[in-house]
């Protein structure tokens, strides 16, 4: 039961847990299987070698992004203790149960038939429990019920597969078909009460939010989210007892291993590497180069980007980026006020974000041509849309598809549906982490998908909000309803009509310009599948044979043995964590810079050394405004995630932010190479915070924190000040303020290029210093907090103190490292901005 | 070996833990249950006591010493097995009271070896708080491998959420939380003491679990940690760290490691050794060898002599801590010395700066000690004709010349006192490290906090206290910063529990952080006062300067710590002990190898071992203060008491603060230091001191405290109370007995409640007469001298005296009986409202107008410079003291 249970947290079915936390409570119960499972006392060292090998591929298998890789792992632990415990007939049932449940978690991402499938049943099945828990609601005068009910559309529960327990229907199911294949009777009993359980709960379910208005109305909205943990322990419960009591009465059939088992061992292995390979991989890499992309100005929204003079939130503009980022990619970005078939005629991958106006006379036609003859189209929805004439424009697009972005907002529990989506297998979504909103999704609607249309991104832990046409922004009350769907709601689908393909979302927020900054890879790979169209595992031929393997692979491992079991585990863990990471590498696009006739526009914002400031941009110590202040300046801002020296070599600016990871020789070294090619690496770093970046400022020849008259000593802080760095002619100065800044001395050797103090601190000791190093700069400033938002641009774009210093101050920096020098203006002639 | 047995240890572990103290303080219901349970469960445990009754009697008479000198919770273990030893007597045979004694006697060891668990934890945890290296790069790997986007910053997981990044503090607290550690000695114990074959083994599979185990649920707690952050709302404070000091959380990872341990570590039953079944007499070697090894070790750790008295010459650096122009534009937020010296607390100078700095301590100190002021640099010369240097809270840093003129000074036998302040404020931690660090320990940046209540950090003496701090009773710490002594020689005479900290903000003024629970925090038990050699001197390092300024210097402890420390740096170093602390570990090792070989032994040897660990704790005591005493006062002074056990309706600051409510006599009291007649040259002084009087039912020195006051009693005296106070009176002390009419009496509850409430809340309040019951017993002491106040009136009026200034007063009653001096002037006629009446060599002084005093009519807090209407009340008392001293 643990190994079941370690399972279903592998795979994320028991609720709304951080992923880590899962794979620790998954490793406790890995805990006492191995405990429990092996007679220790009694265990030679083969086995023991047996248990210690499969444990730790195991254990390194559930670190994987993979769910079915992570299942894979689980089954490899069991597998290994079963080898263990040779006349354990069970653990050896167990380890194909959670195996075949580990291809299941596979193949319902890769195949979309499937997905279709399990969410018709899973539908299905709360549906009934709905109509049964509405029932009883009535019946038993649930005093909330009625007015509950009233407000939500029938039926009462509408449920995919996270919450209709379709994941445990499976696992245990599949032990009760492994465990009791000839006693039909037992068999039927257990799926009948693994279905009775579900069908009560779900009854449990429809009525939750009546019941907690009606005792925990004090504790806000409904918290469902770890709903499907009750179907763990109740099915766990069932089936333990089944078990324990019933007992298989004879060998069954797959227990008479094979004859061969050595060629069973192969055959299963050979099918457990291929079988997600196959699934997995797509024929060609995605690529925007030469590619044109157009957008049509039926746009809700606009085509600004930050400039100087305005600040705050409201003052990033909407989609204005989206050139320079096409751009950096190799291809070419338009917005086209109509969309001809001259236009049409020239575009590789057509835009459609958030169209509210009416369509031009024989506009939605050509575009509905366009795509049927073999263009690329992805459009974007939102939420609660309903035009004058109760329909949205997005969805006379998608009238060619079985796509429709319905009247509701998909809302997550967790903001930016961190840690809750749920990638399908597909080029452009494959080895995404989700520490941070990868995909870019926030607040829009969901996307109704029928086949042959297909997921790509599911919000597990999220339900559709009806919308509202009295609310604001026409959207719902944001609380869970009866009636809305629970779980697994579909942001991002995709199909193909005639030779084209269209890729659907319901927000637009993914390619706006503040959030593209932290998805670009993501934006970037769909733009270039759209324009590359490499062939998709999804093509009909590959997901027929793949499905055909996928029932080989679990025909086999009922005829294997132990090494079979642990073969099969391993490779299966190790292929789909492979063919994933294949994937990602296939997909992903470098932005570009470098240009002829202008500097490199590209800047990079740290995000792989965990500097110190909040990633949720607006907040106090967030970032938003020096990226926009980036922006402001000619630079296309993106955050680096991965700091390699193919992404460094393409990029003109790098800052790093208090980092708090430290630099490897090999990061050092890029960075030297970076600087001296002419790149501008600037770190921000207070005294208490320069451990991580002490070794990549001494290469430098900085240290924060030293001052050299008084060399061994330590430094006293300097607080919160302002200092003088632009003298006006009436002998007043411009200054630029810091938070908490700490002294930075030159510590290069003589021969060195002497650095240039740009800013001085108490004491007169200097705070900020730059050094030209080859063809770029370095600049270091001893203040961790000198871009926070606090420090440089309020989210309302309030002036601070009354002045707009350090945006100046940054103004004339990046001039200067651009050649566009630029400087203040003495504020007694202007003041502020808007 | 079964569940039972180790379910025992780890619900005793729990209950030491959560009684300790250690992450704050807890309900005692919730580890009295937890205790009762381990108890229950420690039935089934089968210890070995076949003994002769009169062994038995032996044994059980070890541990009566150790239930009278140990204190609250220690106390627990003797106890138990105390019962334990009696059951087993009562019914020497396999019934179920045999069963009883046996399972007390289990869980009293237990308890005992927990508790000494919990003592070396706190030391160790205190010292060396964080983990190293070795144990933070598995747990970074594991975290990772996880699926926490991390770095290993130091000693701190830095880990990436969207909404921060939390430098989770990697701390022994953390990863082997006290609960763990309690489990794993006892369960050493547990398997090493049975008489059982394979026990190395199974001890050597218990260390594994346990250690695998740390590590998993390390990754556990770091997940869960991110797991609560991932769930927490936009607009939600990020406020769930608490959860990583929660001993319950602790009590919860150690439930599955007792149930893999009692799982996997199962010697068989058919592997005991063969045990005799008659009983036993006494093992006197062993049991010998134990009480002496419990003798020394305990004398050895904790005893600190002191060799000769110095001449008690204290130099106190004014130098480095004044404000100057320089300090002025580098630290505009320090307006002034809130250490100095030089300007008297007196009855002309008010506001915040009159009561923050240290003019009543020198004055104070002066009355034990020649003391002086060092206003220029330090150098050799100045500290020639020196005994004691005092640094406190420098701003200004020390030169190079400096820092060796004060090394040579201590090297030489000097002793030096460093007292510092949170968050290096000001700078003084960055100039107050430059000599710490070369004495082997620094003054962490931080600040520290109490887990139960954020500003409140109170410090309970431990049952062996240091020479330093021998002398002084609990006390209430402001906000002090915490000392990293590493592995320095040396020993924590102040370590305070149930605290956290928090690093410096260096963007606010005084570097003062946010209080707001953070992952970054250190938990647990912190090192205040730290007491080390350096050459022939001795040294000693402070951590709250606040506490020692005019405003809270003579709150109980506080003065006597000042001087116990002043005293311990005024003698030279005493005999080593080292030796006898190694030669008890040395024999504590080898009772265990003896142990070993016979575990049946192993009851008379705990008991011994017990019985010679209590000696040596009385011992200590009473050498400590031999060697250490309190230093007498060379000069007189006028010390004015304030009862605490019959005044318990009034509130009197424990941390120098005033809350400004109507409860408070807080600057009543404060005011009477003001009267102080500093030390001039050629001139002696005359200071004037506060002291709180605990308990009236011992006898009061009138020549220690010439005048004892009673505010507003509210309990009811004790006969033997009111003998002591005829006594003080006759042998010459002034009992001055203050009242306010009974309507006009709140109790402490009510004055918060009045603070804050509403107009329509008090009327509520007082219609249903909530928490108002205050019952006045005034006329219960004033019975016992011949007055009598009359409570069946308030008045209001103007209060006259001779040679006082006039003042108006409201709630006050007539005295009855005695000489009047001070009358009120009402509508109806004056009324006596202030008596004396002589007895014996002294008098008693009868006030009705207590409330004119309160803190809310003078002035509501201290900071506040007072008007004339104040000014009068304040020199009404002025007038008052000085009367009633002559």
């Amino acid at each position: 039961m643990a190994g079941l249970a370690a399972a279903l947290c592998a795979e994320g079915s028991i609720g709304l847990f951080g992923y880590p936390l899962l794979r620790a409570l998954s490793w406790c119960l890995l805990a006492v299987v191995l405990v429990g499972g092996v007679a220790w006392r009694r265990t030679g060292p083969r086995n023991l070698a047996w248990i210690a090998a499969g444990s730790l591929l195991g254990f390194f298998a559930t670190s994987s992004i993979v769910p079915a890789a992570r299942v894979a792992g689980i089954a490899l632990v069991v597998a290994a203790t079963a080898s263990a415990t040779p006349k354990s007939r069970l653990l050896r049932q167990v380890t194909i149960a959670i195996l075949i449940f580990a291809i299941y978690s596979f193949a319902i991402r890769a195949i979309p038939t499937l997905w279709h499938l399990a969410d018709t049943i899973s539908g299905l099945l709360g549906t009934i429990a709905g109509h049964a828990g509405s029932l009883v609601g009535k019946l038993s005068s649930v005093e909330e019920w009625p007015a509950a009910l009233a407000s939500g559309p029938e039926p009462p529960l509408v449920v995919g597969t996270t919450f209709a327990g379709f994941d445990m229907l499976v696992l245990f199911g599949t032990l009760l078909a492994v465990r009791y294949p000839k006693r039909l009777e037992v068999l039927g009993l257990g799926l009948i009460t693994l279905f009775g359980i579900h069908f009560v709960l779900l009854g449990v379910l429809t009525l939750s939010p009546a019941l907690w208005h009606a005792f925990a109305h004090e504790r806000g909205a409904i918290q469902t989210w770890q709903f499907p943990v009750l179907f763990v322990f109740a099915d766990g419960v069932a089936m333990a007892a089944l078990v324990r009591f019933v007992r298989p009465s004879e060998i069954v059939a797959y227990e008479v291993v094979s004859r061969k088992p050595i060629l069973l061992t192969i055959g299963a292995a050979l099918l457990a590497a291929i079988t997600p390979a196959f699934l997995t991989l797509p024929l060609g890499r995605c690529s925007l180069v030469g590619k044109r992309v157009v957008a049509s100005d039926n746009v809700y929204g606009n085509w600004e980007r930050p400039k100087h003079g305005d600040y705050g939130r409201l003052s990033i503009g909407m989609y204005g980026m989206l050139e320079t980022f096409v751009k950096s990619l190799g291809g070419t970005f338009t917005h086209e006020k109509e969309l001809t078939d001259e236009v049409l005629a020239q575009t590789d991958v057509l835009m459609l974000m958030y169209p509210h106006e009416d369509w031009l006379p024989g506009e939605l036609q050509r575009i509905h041509d366009y795509v049927r003859n073999g263009g690329a189209l992805v459009i974007f929805g939102e939420h609660t849309i309903r035009e004058k004439d109760g329909k949205a424009r997005f969805n006379d697009v998608l009238s060619i598809t079985d796509m429709v972005v319905p009247f509701d907002a998909a809302l997550f529990q967790v903001g930016g549906w961190l840690q809750s989506y749920d990638p399908h297998v597909h080029p452009i979504t494959s080895g995404i982490s989700q520490d941070r909103n990868a995909f870019g999704v926030v607040t829009g609607a969901s996307v109704t998908t029928h086949w042959p249309a297909r997921p790509l991104l599911l919000g597990r832990w999220g339900f559709n909000d009806l919308g509202d046409e009295a609310g604001n922004a026409m959207l719902g009350d944001h609380a869970y309803n009866p009636g809305e769907r629970l779980g697994d709601v579909v942001l991002i689908a995709e199909q193909e009509v005639g030779d084209g393909i269209v890729i659907a979302f319901g927000d637009t927020s993914s390619v706006t310009n503040g959030i593209t900054m932290g998805v670009h890879d993501f934006n970037a790979r769909l733009l270039g599948y759209l324009a590359a169209r490499p062939s998709s595992p999804k093509a009909m031929w590959r997901q027929f044979l793949g499905s055909l393997l996928l029932v080989g692979l679990g025909f086999v491992l009922f005829r294997s043995g132990c090494t079979g079991h642990i073969a099969a585990a391993g490779l299966f863990a190790l292929s789909t964590i492979a063919s994933d990471a294949w994937t990602y590498e296939l997909g992903t696009m470098l932005p570009d810079g470098r240009q002829v006739s202008k500097p490199n526009d590209l800047a990079y914002f740290d995000t792989a050394h965990l500097g110190k400031y909040d990633d949720e941009a607006w907040r106090w110590d967030g970032t938003m405004g020096f990226r926009m202040t980036l922006n402001r300046n000619g630079y296309q801002c993106l955050e680096l995630h991965d700091f390699t020296r193919e992404r460094l070599e393409r990029a003109g600016l790098v800052m790093s932010i208090a980092p708090q990871r430290e630099f490897s020789a090999k990061e050092r070294e890029m960075v030297r190479e970076f600087v001296n090619g002419g790149g501008t690496f600037i770190v921000t770093a207070s005294y208490p915070d320069v451990r991580a970046s002490k070794s990549l400022l001494r290469d430098f020849g900085f240290e924060v924190g030293r001052i050299n008259e008084m060399p061994g000593r330590e430094p006293q802080p300097m607080g919160h000040f302002k200092a003088p760095y632009w003298p006006f002619e009436d002998g007043t100065f411009a200054f630029v303020r810091f938070h908490e800044a700490w002294p930075v001395a030159d510590i290069a050797a003589p021969t060195a290029t002497p650095a240039r103090i740009l800013s001085y601190g108490t004491g007169n000791y200097p705070v900020i210093l730059q050094r030209d190093f080859g063809k770029g700069h370095f600049i270091v400033i001893g203040d961790s907090s000198f871009v926070h938002n606090k420090n440089l641009e309020y989210e309302g774009g309030q002036l601070i103190e009354g002045k707009r210093e350090n945006a100046d101050f940054w103004r004339w920096l990046l001039g200067n490292i651009r050649n566009e020098p630029w400087h203040p203006e003495n504020p007694t002639a202007s003041e502020g901005g808007k | 070996m079964r569940l039972i047995p180790w379910l025992a240890i780890g619900l005793l572990a729990t209950a030491c833990f959560l009684a300790s103290g250690f992450f704050g303080t807890f309900e005692t219901r919730s580890w009295v249950l937890l205790l009762t349970l381990g108890v229950a469960c420690s039935m089934t445990v089968d210890i070995d006591v076949r003994a002769r009754p009169r062994t038995i009697g032996l044994l059980a008479a070890c541990t009566v010493p150790a239930v009278f000198v140990l204190h609250d919770v220690e106390r627990i273990g003797p106890l138990l097995m105390l019962g334990g030893f009696g059951l087993v007597a009562v019914q020497n045979t396999h019934g179920l009271l045999q069963r009883v004694g046996r399972g007390a006697l289990f869980a009293g060891g237990v308890w005992i070896a927990q508790s000494v668990t919990m003592f070396v934890y706190g030391t160790w945890t205190a010292r060396v708080p964080e983990l190293p290296r070795f144990l933070t790069e598995p747990i970074s790997f594991l975290v990772g491998v996880a699926g926490v986007d991390h770095a290993l910053d130091g000693t701190r997981l830095v880990m990436f959420s969207m909404r921060a990044k939390h430098a989770l503090a990697l701390t022994w607290s953390w990863f082997a939380d006290p609960g763990f550690a309690c489990f794993f000695v006892a369960g050493t114990g547990f398997l090493v003491f049975r008489a059982t074959r394979g026990r190395l083994g199974a001890w050597l599979r218990f260390v594994a679990i346990c250690v695998v185990w740390l590590f998993v649920r390390a990754t556990v707690s770091a997940s869960l940690y991110m797991h609560t952050a991932l769930l927490t709302d936009y607009d939600e404070e990020l406020a769930h760290a608490k959860e990583l000091w929660n001993p319950w959380f602790d009590a919860a990872y150690l439930l599955p490691l007792v149930l893999f341990v009692a799982w996997l570590v199962r010697p068989e039953q058919s592997n005991d050794l063969p045990a005799s079944e008659a009983p036993r007499s006494l093992p006197l070697r062993e049991s010998t060898l134990a009480a002496l090894a419990g003798f020394a070790v305990i004398v050895g750790f904790f005893w600190f002599p002191s060799g000769e008295r110095k001449s008690g010459r204290v130099l106190i650096d004014e130098y480095h801590s004044q404000v100057t122009e320089g300090t002025r534009s580098r630290w505009p937020a320090k307006r002034f010395d809130t250490v100095g010296t030089q300007r008297p607390y007196d009855t002309e100078w008010y506001g915040e700066d009159a009561a923050y700095n240290y003019a009543s301590l020198y004055e104070y100190c002066a009355l034990h000690y020649d003391v002086d002021r060092l206003l220029t640099r330090i150098d050799e010369a100045r500290l020639t004709n020196v005994d004691v240097l005092v640094l406190k809270v420098p701003t200004l840093e020390f030169e190079d010349s400096e820092i060796r003129a004060v090394l040579d000074f201590t090297k030489r036998g000097g002793g030096l006192l460093l007292i510092g302040e949170h968050t290096s404020v000001f700078g003084s931690g960055v100039s107050i490290n430059q000599i710490a660090r070369e004495l082997g320990f620094e003054f962490r940046y931080d600040c520290l906090f109490g887990i139960d209540e954020v500003f409140h950090q109170s410090y309970e003496p431990w049952l062996m206290p240091h020479p330093a701090s021998q002398h002084m009773g609990p006390i209430e710490f402001a906000i002090s910063c915490s000392i990293d002594p590493g592995f320095t020689r040396g020993t924590a005479f102040l370590r305070g529990i149930g605290l956290k900290n928090l690093d410096a903000d260096y963007h606010a003024r005084n570097a003062y952080p946010q209080p707001n629970d953070s992952a970054q925090m250190l938990a647990g038990s912190f090192v205040q006062g730290f007491a080390t050699d350096f050459g022939k001197g001795r040294v000693l390092a402070f951590t709250d300067s606040t506490i020692m300024a005019n405003f809270s210097f003579f709150e109980p402890g506080k003065s006597e710590l000042f001087l116990g420390m002043l005293e311990w740096l005024d003698h030279d170093q005493g005999m080593p002990t080292a030796w006898l602390a190694l030669a008890g570990l040395a024999l504590a090792l080898g009772v265990l190898v003896l142990l070993i070989r016979r575990p049946a032994a192993l009851v008379p040897v705990f008991a011994f071992a017990l019985l010679g660990s209590t000696i040596g704790i009385v011992t200590v005591h009473v050498a400590n203060a031999a060697s250490t005493p309190f230093p007498e006062r060379k000069r007189p002074c006028v010390a004015v008491g304030f009862d605490r056990s019959l005044c318990t309706a009034i509130s009197l600051p424990e941390r120098g603060f005033i809350g400004g409510k109507d409860d408070g006599y807080g600057l009543f009291e404060r005011a009477i230091q003001r009267l102080t007649k500093p030390v001039l040259p050629g001139e002696p002084g005359l200071p004037w001191i506060t002291r709180r009087v605990s308990t009236l039912e011992e006898p009061i020195d009138p020549t220690e405290i010439q005048m004892l006051t009673l505010v507003q009693p509210s309990e009811v005296p004790s006969q033997n109370a009111l003998d002591n106070l005829k006594s003080y009176v006759e042998n010459g002390g002034t009992l001055v007995v203050m009242s306010t009419a009974p309507g006009a009496m709140l109790s402490p509850k009510d004055a918060d409640a009045k603070k804050d409430a509403s107009e329509i809340q008090l009327a509520v309040r007082a219609m249903f007469r909530i928490d108002t019951e205050v019952q006045s017993t005034v006329n219960g002491v004033l019975g016992a001298f011949g007055l009598r106040a009359d409570e069946s009136k308030a008045l209001t009026g103007t209060l006259h005296a001779k040679g006082f200034p006039d003042v108006e007063a409201q709630d006050a009653v007539a005295i009855e009986g005695g000489d009047p001096f001070v009358v009120l002037e009402t509508g109806d006629g004056n009324v006596n409202v202030g008596v004396t009446k002589a007895l014996g060599r002294g008098k008693v002084v009868a006030l009705g107008f207590a409330s004119r005093f309160r803190d809310t009519s003078m002035g509501i807090t201290p900071d506040v410079i007072p008007d004339a209407t104040v000014r009068s009340v304040y020199d009404f008392e002025f007038a008052l003291w000085r009367a009633l001293r002559k």
